[in-house]
């Protein structure tokens, strides 16, 4: 049973996005509609458990001065190849991904997880613990690509759910929804939900807002 | 300020009474669709406060009021109550609530909720306000002032910065100084107590940086007469006031240091 607290721990309690705060950037970048989102979350799925597994197997073997660029390597081979299946099956979403695809290669939560688990486990659990990461990272991926494709277009997976006044319809569409920022607004919010629900995760603050013991106004 | 009676509230009641004499120039220059904008803006913030006062023990604020005025004003185009509601509470919750509270907040509510609002709704065309308004924000900035709680060095910056640019871009530098909206977006937003830089050489240069952004976009962009201008101009310069104080304070202990030695 431990074995699978690789596999859900990282979901919510210890999720790549929202506690460890890795991989936001493509976060920001592609979650304007569901399908991107979904997408991108199956890639980096993809790449995250294969390059995992990869590199836990062969972990003995990596000199431990060039292990980066093993890793790397091993990322970016993975990478292609995602990036081409996507280019081969499914063109028009490969180009609304434009570059963020590519961009896994130098994702933290792909690096961080073949550094920080995969080099020291062995592959079964270095698996599970680069799925249950990959699901934390979808799950907050498709969350934040839900509130934004139907706040900010009013459909879903490019389906009308809210008819549009631009189509005869009654939902106006919130434009900022489909700008960057609005993925922080919501990651921030998201952040701040889980960890109403799940003090343990709050951190220490930096500094205390210090109270004069003689204080007597409001 | 813990004593005295200069405390936060009272503070806070000096904005209010400095709103005033504009809300009577937009009364007679708007009628009541403004008077409509300012009370959705006002119970929607009232309510937040509420919701904060008993989940975290923070204070209610008169502050709600110059928020929900600043709103009414500057997003003249607004036609829609949800969108105000909408606006509203992300402005007052996320620029001002989860830092606990009014003076503890690092954006005005206000810019926040309209810049919300110009950015969520972008096909909506907002208006700015004419010279009532504009010599209506005077006695309201002139007992600010006095009472220190508006920086002198923060609105002569401010005119500097506007005025210079504007003469760099070769418009009348006259111009700016006859739209409400930009003149009370100076005092009200730009100005703001709170969020302003708070050295004083640091005032100079927020205010200058101020000034200046507000001609930059309003001739280069959206219009001077239109209200974007001034309110990203204070969205943007509250940003980088806390870097320029801390620039300010590293510069001035350097300083003591080489004294000393």
């Amino acid at each position: 049973m431990s074995a699978l607290r690789h596999l859900y721990g990282p979901i919510i309690d210890n999720n790549p996005i929202t506690l460890q705060i890795l991989g936001i950037c493509s976060a920001l970048a592609v979650t304007t509609s569901l399908t991107t989102s979904a997408v991108m979350s199956l890639a980096l799925i993809t790449v995250l458990v294969m390059s995992s597994l990869v590199i836990s197997t062969i972990r003995r073997h990596i000199p431990s001065a060039i292990r980066l660029i093993v890793q790397i390597t091993i990322i970016a081979s993975l990478v292609i190849v995602a990036d081409q299946i996507i280019q081969a099956f499914a063109f028009d979403i490969s180009q609304r991904l434009s570059i963020f695809v590519g961009l896994i290669v130098t994702n933290c939560l792909v690096l961080g997880r073949a550094e920080a688990f995969a080099m020291q486990n062995p592959p079964g659990p270095a698996v599970l613990d680069a799925l249950g990461n990959g699901l934390g990272y979808s799950l907050i991926l498709l969350i934040v690509g839900f509130i934004r494709e139907l706040l900010g277009a009013g459909t879903l997976f490019g389906l009308t759910v809210f008819p549009s006044v631009y189509d005869g319809g009654w939902f106006t569409p919130l434009n900022l929804m489909l700008l960057a920022p609005s993925a922080f607004f919501i990651l921030g919010l998201l952040i701040w939900a889980i960890r109403a629900l799940r003090p343990a995760q709050i951190e220490p603050s930096d500094y205390k807002i210090a109270i004069d013991p003689n204080r007597r106004a409001p | 300020m813990t004593t005295g009676i200069w405390q936060r509230n009272m503070v806070s009641w000096m904005l209010v009474v400095a709103l005033l004499p504009v809300a009577a120039a937009l009364w007679i220059e708007q009628d009541g669709a403004a008077l409509l904008r300012f009370g959705v803006a006002l119970v929607t913030i009232l309510i937040w406060q509420a919701v904060f006062l008993i989940a975290r023990a923070q204070p209610l604020s008169p502050i709600a009021v110059v928020t929900a005025f600043a709103v009414a004003l500057l997003a003249s185009g607004i036609t829609e109550a949800w969108q105000i509601v909408l606006a509203v509470s992300f402005g007052t919750v996320v620029g001002e609530q989860i830092f606990g509270g009014w003076g503890r907040n690092f954006i005005h509510a206000g810019v926040v909720a309209l810049a919300f609002l110009y950015f969520a709704f972008p096909e909506v065309a907002h208006q700015g306000t004419g010279i009532w308004v504009a010599i209506s924000v005077l006695p309201g900035a002139a007992l600010l002032l006095l009472t220190g709680i508006l920086s002198g060095r923060v609105m002569i910056g401010a005119v500097v910065g506007l005025v210079v640019v504007t003469l760099v871009m070769g418009a009348d530098p006259g111009a700016p100084f006859l739209q409400g909206s930009l003149v009370f977006g100076m005092v009200f937003l730009v100005a703001d107590p709170v969020c302003s830089a708070s050295t004083r050489g640091g005032r100079w240069l927020y205010g200058g940086l101020a000034g200046a952004l507000i001609a930059l976009l309003g001739w280069a962009d959206v219009g001077i007469a239109a209200p974007q201008a001034v309110v990203f101009a204070a969205l943007l310069a509250a940003i980088f006031a806390p870097l320029i104080d801390a620039g300010i304070i590293a510069a001035t202990t350097k300083q003591w240091r080489e004294h000393n030695a």
